[in-house]
């Protein structure tokens, strides 16, 4: 046996040179222990000894992957750990600078109102105004977008900790989120900002049994907050939209109006809006007059960006007001806010989207004029499948063509035959605009409306499918628009005709 | 002869048909836990108090790095509070949870017989009582076995409501 291996034996289990045993020693256990805990964590020890000058053991224990840095604060006696990506900034400021706005300390940031928390509040510890000082350490920090300032008795130090979990039994008290060993040998517990902000914002109010926390429990129990903006529309109440599906507002000229078959669009962005009029969808009588500039509110729901054009944006109004669903009087009205000086009308903005959408009916409509002939030029096979078949469905007659020399071809073929043409743009050999082109060019067929296809939907892409001859301009993500689009460019050419 | 040396080797296997037991004292009554449930007993270690917890939470303690849950018995058991009697800790493993009780006084670990065994008597107050086993009858005293297990459940409810 090579010495290594001889003095490894130490950690062999039940490996013991003691000559006395008692009850908690000399049973050769220690050594086995201190080996299986540090190879559970990933860990080595290595030993190594000369007789008569001493004996080395080695420990090496990977990093623990829970190490964050933070910055540590005082209150009191106690220090806490602040995780760092939670803390925006510190600021001093001057006791006299802080603001008292409904019996809540504020303080005026750079012009912006941020609420202030004192750490003492949070802990539940006594709040003895220190006199001596004359400003305040706060310590401003993020929580779920939110902003605001803790305000504890001193700022230290910043320090990489490692997180060290609390039992489970103390997960209920949600201020913490872990603990840490400080380099003096001290636990400091680690504030859960999360938690802070949800037990002293009310967002998720806790329980909290001292009356001190009374005030804010009772916030919790109020209605939540809810935002809206208001609107003027040419009814003679207050119109609001909630204002978590707004997305932006905008003002556009109203000669930057234009159509898309009938439906009102704005290039919006390097894509085409669909803008709603909201007097037209309630049913209102329209606004005489017509302003240079419209007001649109850009509104997101699910995945879809639509317009909605009303009279004019007045404000935006945050509120607990009572929300009352009894009363609607139009399918897009959700129902009404109750204010003290008024009743508001709250609209549903999903609705106002379903309610503008091509319906089935209209869908169903090519029933009634069977045998109207299509050409769709389109150079991806799934796609051209597709649309054929949901247009032979509807009882179209659909010639297809893989790209614009081949679209030509079947012109010719079928003797320029046809009601209408709907062409991709980026295809081989010959592409969409030269197709338009070709075909605007040759007498016969030159009245055919042209329907571009296409993936691209930027302002240029559609003022180059104008200039080459398409009648109208579709998004391929849009293809359910389509039958809506083919009815009004036939409609179109029977008056033409 | 036999059982004198018997006594006198603790190496030799405990008896199938007993159990050992670590005591302390609280409030000046004995309780005992498994021995194989505790950990190790260790003098009172600097304790960082936990601010908004509730009173038997007496805060964290570092235990050679690892961070134990120090657990005051006398305010668990809602037993009066005298200041400075506790005097020791007696730390469990629980899966993953450090617990540090916190008591007056550790006592032997002894060894009692199964057959000694009897279940908690139906006149033992509330406030222990559903952190009880059973008891131990032995020549001294009548030794209360706190299961650890109730301790924590209790613990998960305490601290939740």
């Amino acid at each position: 046996m090579k010495d290594r291996e001889v003095q490894a034996l130490i950690f062999a289990p039940g490996f013991s040179t003691a000559e006395v045993i008692t009850n908690v020693s000399g049973r050769g256990v220690g050594m086995d222990v201190v080996k299986s805990n540090i190879e559970k964590i990933g860990g080595v020890v290595e030993i190594s000894s000369q007789e008569g000058s001493g004996t080395k053991i080695t420990l090496k224990i990977p990093l623990t992957l829970a190490i964050v840095p933070a910055m540590i604060i005082r209150s009191n006696e106690d220090r806490y750990a602040i995780p760092q990506v939670k803390v925006v900034e510190l600021v001093r400021v001057e006791k006299s600078s802080v603001e008292l706005l409904q019996g809540q300390k504020v303080y005026r940031l750079r012009g912006n109102i941020l609420p202030l928390l004192n750490i003492k509040e949070v802990l539940k510890v006594s709040e003895e105004e220190n006199d001596d000082e004359e400003s305040y350490n706060i310590v401003v920090l993020t929580s779920e977008n939110h902003l605001f300032g803790l305000i504890v008795d001193e700022i230290l130090d910043t320090a990489d900790i490692v997180v060290k979990p609390l039992a489970r039994f103390l997960k209920p008290i949600s201020i913490y989120s872990g603990a840490t060993v400080l380099g003096d040998g001290r636990v400091a517990f680690i504030l859960d900002m999360l938690g802070i902000a949800q037990k002293h914002f009310g967002t998720r109010g806790q329980s909290a049994e001292t009356s001190h926390f009374d005030k804010y429990q009772s916030q919790a129990d109020e209605p939540e907050i809810r935002d809206y903006l208001l609107l003027k529309v040419s009814n003679s109440s207050k119109h609001a939209i909630p204002l978590l599906v707004v997305n932006r507002m905008e003002e556009f000229k109203t000669s930057s109006i234009e159509y898309s078959g009938i439906q009102k669009v704005v290039r919006y962005r390097g894509a085409v809006l669909k803008i709603v009029n909201l007097n037209e969808v309630l049913g209102y009588p329209q606004a005489g007059t017509q302003n240079e500039v419209t007001q649109i509110i850009v509104v997101n729901v699910g995945d879809q960006t639509f317009g909605i054009e009303v009279d004019q944006i007045i404000d935006v109004l945050s509120t607990r007001d009572y929300f009352d669903e009894s009363v609607s009087t139009h399918e897009a009205i959700s129902g009404n806010l109750v204010t003290q000086n008024e009743i508001i009308v709250v609209l549903d903005a999903e609705k106002i989207f379903e309610l503008t959408q091509p319906k089935k009916k209209e869908l169903m409509s090519f029933s009634h004029t069977p045998g109207r002939k299509i050409l769709l030029v389109e150079d991806t096979e799934s796609i051209r499948n597709k649309v054929s078949q949901d247009l032979e469905e509807q009882g179209f007659i659909v010639t297809t063509a893989f790209d614009g020399m081949e679209g030509l071809r079947k012109l010719a073929e079928n003797k320029c035959d046809f009601d209408l043409i709907i062409s991709d743009i980026e295809m081989p050999r010959m592409n969409g605009y030269d197709f338009a082109k070709k075909v605007r060019s040759i007498e016969r067929i030159r009245d055919i409306p042209i329907i571009a296809f296409t993936t691209k939907s930027n302002p240029s892409e559609l003022e180059i499918a104008k200039n080459a001859g398409f009648t109208s301009f579709l998004e391929k993500a849009k293809v359910k628009v389509l039958p809506l689009l083919i009815s009004e460019c036939l409609k179109g050419k029977r008056k033409a005709a | 002869m036999k059982t004198i040396l018997a006594s006198k080797m603790p190496t030799e296997q405990v008896k199938a048909n007993s159990k050992q037991f670590t005591t302390f004292t609280v409030d000046g009554k004995v309780y005992g836990i498994d021995v194989m449930r505790v950990q190790e007993v260790t003098m009172p270690l600097q304790v960082t108090s936990m601010r908004s917890a509730p009173d038997f939470i007496k805060g964290l303690i570092n235990l050679r790095g690892q961070i134990a849950t120090a657990v005051g018995l006398r305010e668990l058991f809602n037993l009066p509070i005298t200041g400075s009697d506790e005097k020791m800790t007696v730390v469990c493993r629980i899966d993953d949870i450090l617990l540090s009780l916190l008591v007056d006084k550790i006592g032997d670990v002894i060894e009692v017989d199964d057959s000694s065994f009897e279940n908690t008597p139906l006149t033992i107050p509330s406030n222990i009582r559903p952190f009880m086993d059973g008891v131990y009858k032995t020549d001294a005293t009548i030794l209360s076995i706190l299961n650890i297990d109730s301790i924590i459940s209790e613990l998960d409810k305490r601290c939740a409501s």
